[in-house]
């Protein structure tokens, strides 16, 4: 049974009644497309749904294992700046003891809640990212080298993209500094993500499983 | 393997990061970034919005259910006040009525003469009951 955590603040469910998820929800699965991008070129498979369903539960205080989060509208008043942070924080690979999601959607295609016993199993798939045998370490490692490799390989084809994958390497992740850090305009750092996102499109990682 | 493996995972979560960010971009160019990849947008938002439904139903059930669990548990406390007062006296059960019943005890004083010991015992039962639940929800909401 679906149950909330203690620490969770219920009166948050009007402040999310109120939300606009038409807008929201677009952004929310762009993120989360991404971030299980990054689990897919370490050679596991977690569904973008997955994520931002997991997030959503968790911002109704009913996330897997008890997991919620208290949305403060007055410190982050928007609900898909919120949301990406839980994904951030649940798929972040600095901080393993918070990977504990589903790897898989847990509802149909309908919207209806898949089987109890799925969801069960579902809850159990952690740490998607951590390698669990020998043999999945070493696939782990040789697609990180593969991924070195291949942004090593663009920097040296494109001094441009080079100068925004430089920027990456240093942990800039917001497109306006990577426009301070490198002087270019920001419709031009937005081009070469969109041209950096398309690049590694063709990166194939060995799949775990 | 000659390379720092956890300044990759570093990268990796900076990588992934920039490259979901939607900073500035419309609703419809953050749609067609994700098409882009593949996906058939609508219908994984279509999805995604019966979730959050499901989810929300799923939230309030649950939040009537702690609620309702809770209240069944000081309920249950409640029952250590059943046979407790059956050696008092007449008169020291309706001191603690009118302690516990405040001035709408005081107003019913008169009805509580005329009825029997043992259903004034009932009333200080209930009303004893009462007060742990009051106390135990004020303590919840603090």
């Amino acid at each position: 049974m679906l149950q909330h955590s203690p620490n969770y603040d219920p009166t948050i469910h009007e402040e999310l009644k109120k939300a606009d998820w038409d807008a929201v929800l677009p952004r929310v699965l762009k993120y989360a497309v991404f971030r299980a991008k990054g689990f897919k070129w370490l050679g596991d498979e977690v569904e973008p749904e997955a994520l931002v369903q997991e997030a959503i539960a968790r911002a109704y205080g009913i996330g897997i294992r008890g997991n919620c989060r208290n949305w403060n509208i007055e410190t982050c008043p928007d609900l898909g700046d919120f949301l990406i942070g839980i994904i951030r924080s649940m798929t972040s690979h600095r901080a393993e003891h918070e990977k504990e999601f589903p790897s898989e959607s847990f509802f149909n295609e309908d919207g209806s809640s898949k089987d109890a016993k799925i969801l069960e199993s579902v809850s159990e798939t952690i740490g998607a990212s951590k390698p669990r045998t020998p043999e999945e370490e070493i696939i782990e490692n040789e697609n990180i080298q593969a991924l070195k490799d291949e942004l090593d390989r663009l920097s040296v084809e494109s001094e441009d993209l080079g100068m925004v994958i430089l920027c990456i390497e240093d942990g800039i992740s917001k497109p306006r500094q990577i426009a301070e850090a490198t002087g270019f305009e920001k419709e031009k750092v937005n081009s070469l993500l969109k041209k950096l996102r398309m690049k590694l499109d063709k990166f194939k990682p060995k799949m775990k499983k | 393997m000659d390379i720092d493996k956890e300044k990759y995972m570093k990268i990796l979560d900076t990588l992934t990061d920039v490259l979901g960010r939607s900073d500035e971009q419309s609703t419809e160019e953050v749609m067609a970034d994700i098409r882009d990849e593949g996906i058939d947008v609508d219908a994984a938002l279509t999805r995604l919005k019966k979730a959050q439904l499901s989810i929300s139903m799923a939230a309030k059930r649950s939040a009537l259910d702690s609620a309702r669990e809770r209240r069944l548990k000081l309920v249950e406390k409640g029952h250590e006040f059943i046979g407790k007062f059956s050696d008092w006296t007449r008169d020291q059960v309706i001191e603690r009525i009118k302690e516990l019943g405040g001035p709408e005890a005081g107003l019913a004083y008169r009805d509580l003469e005329t009825m029997g010991t043992e259903e004034m015992i009932s009333i200080l039962e209930d009303l004893e009951m009462s007060r742990r639940i009051a106390m135990e929800e004020g303590n919840d909401s603090e």
